[in-house]
């Protein structure tokens, strides 16, 4: 014992820590100081437990996993078995209700479901299924329908999903207080007091413009998540759904990553059912569809689907649809997640689908016979297919005026050219070609150098990499401080960086050009590629020079010219040339592109007339359906 | 075989044909016509082109009685089973050759300007590396990189010729007739092997919307490439006159080495060697791929892909073999292109002989 003393006092607290919890003694002391006192340490339970450490180790540390205990599934028991016998209730009602109906033919059968003519047994379902009472969120209302007889029902609906003023006005109210003063006229001609049936309810009763009838738990399950409210009466195995949503969403506001000067400033917002509107404006023609699927086993998000009857081709609409319904996932929040699963190529550097969160580009590329999606929480719309070329592009080349709006596009290619191989090239010359560079020059970058320690890659790898810190810390930081500390810290880094003598002024504007140019890439996804593929010229120009770049460039080329989005070469309509359209990497005068892009394979090919500026002299005349010109 | 490779149509046959062939312009094959034909070498090219396309007649014959069918499936469906894989082989064996010395040629001529230091089994491997994978996507994307680099090609070559011309001398081209007619016409006749590549479309045939798209790139692409030639041996003759002209490995380098447009423009040739990879890229992705799908049909394999990495390894270890540069253009001028003529000829013998057993015909000609 003596000796336990001892070596307790001597030892550190942490050593003692493991003792105390393998000997199951109990004992305190001040972290970090060293134990003096009393040890009640039952030896023989230490020794086996340092002998068999898993005997020791129950019930200290929290863990998921079962650790010996019972399996979580079984715990889970009562709970599969409450599912279970939910379920089997259901089906059972089912084939009641089916039975009940047959005599009266399919329409009746149709509008059989499995709820209960007792609203207390479809009300106990309705709480089992959505784990009431420990849920909180579902809200049940018990109420009286003020006809003749009175008749008992229940409105549900989800807290925070639905709008309570609706509910109160247009349901609450119309049903408890207001039926009582509607009256129906009789068959003779006499008013009487309104008596109870779903269709009354429906069409005298309830003011909402969007009323439908439910009939199994599934559809009301579906109709509550949506924002829905639902009404169950007393002896009817009938639902009534009333339109009543209302979540909190943030107002349309202008597009934060795609602003455009001469264009429109509205952006895409979370809802759906807004972005769809704001899309439906630009385009004001009943053949524009909207089909609204769902996705993801938990999280059921709306994703519409959008396209131009007519035009698009039916066969990409049908792979869009069936891509989506596809899906057997539990959760897609938005539709950056729903972009990866559906793309052709997951790993590619490259998108593979074009986002946007501008409505006006959104109905350009459907009127073009693209397809869009539009997700529920996501201010985006996706757009396919996407070709190499519209990441380069932005609405507001088509708002600026003909010759002002291709050069903005050539500036763009011009800057993807420099971010990708500026970087690239400098080292193949510095390391490589030294016999390229004019002799003043060379000079230059000689005394420039001469007091750098570092290889020139090293320079403008560290560079490169300092600047993407800066990048990605400026998005980091709150919006408010954000540009200035990304200013601060380019200015000082740079400076600070060539005073050292760690990096020469070239390397700086080197990298300072490659990080302009880099953001004049519009496209936020590509972005990313862009970067990569830097990094990669720039490891095979420090290989083996221009031929290393050379053989980069190339890979680069094949791997491009193999992507496909949605059955689209990804570099079309440059390679493959694809029909008359001209607008990837220039853009003709909005008067000349008669035709649709040829690689969507639309089904109505022309877009505009030959001859669009009829009014003015110098444009050729129509020919006149008489033969002869007028 | 399995066709998953996709189509390529006539602008990109023709595009593609002409990067096959373009690339020469860039090598010592001018030369080999200023060689012959002294200051008449723009005319020798305008014989060679001219023959060569003649000689393509048959093969394009060949394609429009089978169309959408390679050469693999010509030969079997006219020659049989045994004899028909034979003479595949034959122009597989050809197209190998041609592929192997081509890698040496590019990576000699890389050691030779730019990079003295490196080994050619570096430069060789990463070249090869770029080939495999260029095979491995398929034809379709290898030919639309074709349809991107094709302008570059042609836009470095103009260009190239054009900055130069300050320092062109016309009387260089004189006597007109060079060292006489029959000079002219034999070395126009010899070099028509510089076109002998064109059996490739043949061989990758399958990939064609039809057998006139075929017919059309390919004699097209002769046309283009031929015309390119022709300026080109111009140019050459005037820039340094015959009989130095008739010594250059690198034409366009040394061109290229000729401008210097005031203090900006000057010391371009490594931008022009870079652009100069592109072309003999695109060649030697499009010969191997030739290669292999020949191969993998004379073989009767259901897919080409299982044959990339042994053929690279076996690529590269051949190119190795030549002793050095010179021995390499020898091989090339010397043996390949002469066998190119008998190459080109193989179609003729497949046409013979479909006439003869009836197979294919203008029933299925497109």
């Amino acid at each position: 014992m003596l000796l336990y003393r001892l070596f307790a006092v001597m030892m550190p607290h942490r050593w003692y820590r493991i003792l105390r919890v393998r000997g199951g003694a109990s004992y305190t002391c001040a972290p970090g100081k060293r134990l003096t006192g009393e040890i009640d340490v039952n030896l023989r339970q230490f020794w086996t437990q340092l002998l068999d450490p898993s005997a020791g180790t129950v019930t200290q540390t929290f863990s998921l996993a079962d650790r010996g205990r019972t399996p979580v599934v079984e715990e889970q028991g009562p709970t599969l078995l409450a599912d279970a016998k939910l379920r089997a209730e259901g089906v059972v009602t089912h084939i009641d209700n089916l039975l009940a109906a047959a005599p009266d033919g399919a329409k009746a059968m149709e509008k059989a479901g499995d709820l209960s003519s007792r609203l207390d047994e479809n009300v106990a379902r309705l709480k089992s299924l959505f784990r009431m009472p420990e849920n909180k969120d579902l809200i049940i209302r018990d109420l009286q329908i003020a006809t003749q007889p009175p008749t008992r029902a229940v409105v549900c609906f989800m807290e925070g999903l639905a709008d309570k003023t609706i509910i109160n006005d247009h349901i609450m109210q119309a049903l408890m207080l207001l039926a009582h003063l509607d009256h129906h006229v009789d068959g003779h001609g006499e008013h009487g007091p309104t008596t109870f049936s779903i269709e009354t309810v429906m069409q005298r009763l309830l003011p909402g413009h969007q009323v439908s009838e439910k009939y199994d738990m599934a559809a009301i399950s579906e109709g509550l998540l949506g924002g829905d409210s639902i009404l169950l009466f007393e002896g009817q195995q009938t639902a009534v759904a009333v339109e009543t949503k209302g979540f909190p969403l943030r107002s349309v506001s202008e597009p934060k990553t795609e602003q455009a000067i001469q264009g429109p400033k509205d952006g895409f917002v979370e809802g759906f059912r807004v972005n769809v509107a704001l899309v439906r404006r630009r385009l004001k023609d009943p053949r524009v569809v909207t089909e609204v699927l769902k996705v993801g086993r938990l999280s059921n998000n709306y994703v519409a689907l959008m396209y131009i009857d007519g035009i698009t081709s039916p066969k990409l609409i049908a792979e869009v649809r069936r891509r989506v319904e596809g899906l057997k996932v539990d959760v897609i929040s938005g539709s950056g997640m729903l972009e990866q699963y559906i793309e052709d190529s997951p790993f590619s550097i490259f998108p593979g689908m074009l986002t946007t969160e501008r409505p006006d580009r959104t109905a350009a590329y459907l009127s073009e016979g693209h397809v869009a999606l539009l997700m529920d929480n996501s201010p985006y719309a996706i757009i396919a297919p996407v070709t190499f070329w519209s990441l380069l592009q932005t609405a507001e080349d088509y708002y600026l005026r003909f010759p002002f709006g291709p050069f903005l596009r050539y500036i763009r290619v011009a800057a993807f050219l420099l971010t990708v191989l500026v970087p690239a090239m400098y080292v193949a010359v510095v390391n490589y070609h030294q016999e390229m560079i004019p002799t003043e020059l060379m000079l230059f970058i000689a005394s420039s150098r001469e007091l750098v320690p570092l290889p020139t890659v090293v320079e403008v790898i560290a560079m490169d990499l300092s600047f993407e810190l800066i990048r990605e810390a400026g998005t980091r930081i709150p919006s408010v401080i954000g540009p200035t500390i990304g200013l601060v810290a380019s200015l000082v880094l740079g400076q600070a960086a060539v005073e050292a003598k760690v990096i020469s002024p070239l390397v700086i504007l080197i990298i300072a050009i490659t990080g302009l140019a880099s953001f004049a890439i519009p496209n936020y996804l590509a972005g990313f590629g862009v970067r990569a593929l830097r990094f990669f010229l720039l490891a095979t120009a420090l290989v083996l020079g221009f031929y290393g770049l050379a053989a980069g460039v190339f890979l680069i080329l094949i791997y491009m010219a193999g992507l496909r989005s949605f059955g689209v070469p990804y570099l079309a309509p440059v390679a493959p040339a694809m029909g008359r359209s001209a607008d990837a990497t220039g853009r003709p005068p909005l008067f000349n592109m008669e035709m649709r892009p040829a690689y969507v394979h639309p089904l109505d090919k022309r877009r505009q007339e030959d001859v669009v500026r009829t009014w003015d002299p110098a444009a050729p005349k129509p020919p006149d359906k008489k033969g002869g010109r007028s | 075989m399995k066709r998953e490779e996709g189509h390529i149509d006539q602008v990109q046959g023709v595009m593609l044909v002409f990067a096959v062939l373009s690339a020469k312009l860039f090598a010592h094959y001018p030369a080999l016509l200023i060689e012959g034909a002294g200051p008449a070498a723009w005319q020798a090219a305008l014989v060679m082109t001219l023959t060569a396309m003649l000689i393509f007649l048959p093969s394009a014959a060949l394609a429009r009685r089978f169309p959408g069918k390679g050469l693999a499936e010509i030969s079997e469906s006219v020659a049989g089973p045994w004899l028909g894989p034979l003479l595949t082989l034959a122009v597989t064996a050809w197209l190998f050759t041609s592929l192997a010395l081509g890698v040496r040629l590019l990576a000699e001529t890389y050691i030779g300007t730019m990079l003295p230091q490196t080994p050619p089994s570096a430069l060789i491997m990463v070249l090869l590396f770029c080939v495999a994978y260029a095979s491995y996507r398929g034809l379709e994307p290898l030919s639309r990189a074709a349809q991107l680099i094709f302008p570059l090609i042609v836009l470095v070559v103009v260009l190239v010729m054009i900055f130069s011309m300050p320092r062109a001398n016309s009387a260089r081209l004189l006597p007109v007739a060079g060292f006489g007619l029959p000079a002219t016409l034999g070395t126009g006749l010899y070099c028509a092997g510089m076109g002998a590549e064109a059996i490739l479309a043949l061989a990758i045939g399958y990939a064609f919307r039809s057998g006139k798209a075929l017919q059309n790139s390919v004699l097209l692409g002769i046309a283009l490439f031929g015309l390119f030639m022709t300026v080109m041996a111009a140019v050459l003759v005037s820039l340094f006159g015959a009989p130095e002209a008739a010594q250059l490995p690198f034409p366009m380098f040394n061109m290229s080495r000729l401008i210097s447009l005031g203090r900006f423009l000057q010391r371009v040739e490594a931008i022009t060697v870079m652009f100069w990879f592109f072309a003999w890229v695109v060649r030697l992705s499009a010969l191997f791929h030739g290669t292999v799908v020949s191969l993998a049909g004379a073989l009767q394999l259901p897919y080409y892909r299982p044959l990339i990495f042994p053929l690279a390894v076996l690529t590269m270890a051949c190119s190795l073999l030549p002793e050095d540069f010179l021995s390499t253009m020898d091989l090339d001028s010397g043996v390949l292109r002469p066998i190119g003529l008998l190459v080109l000829a193989l179609p003729l013998v497949l046409l013979g002989l479909a006439v003869i057993r009836r197979k294919g015909g203008p029933a299925h000609a497109a």
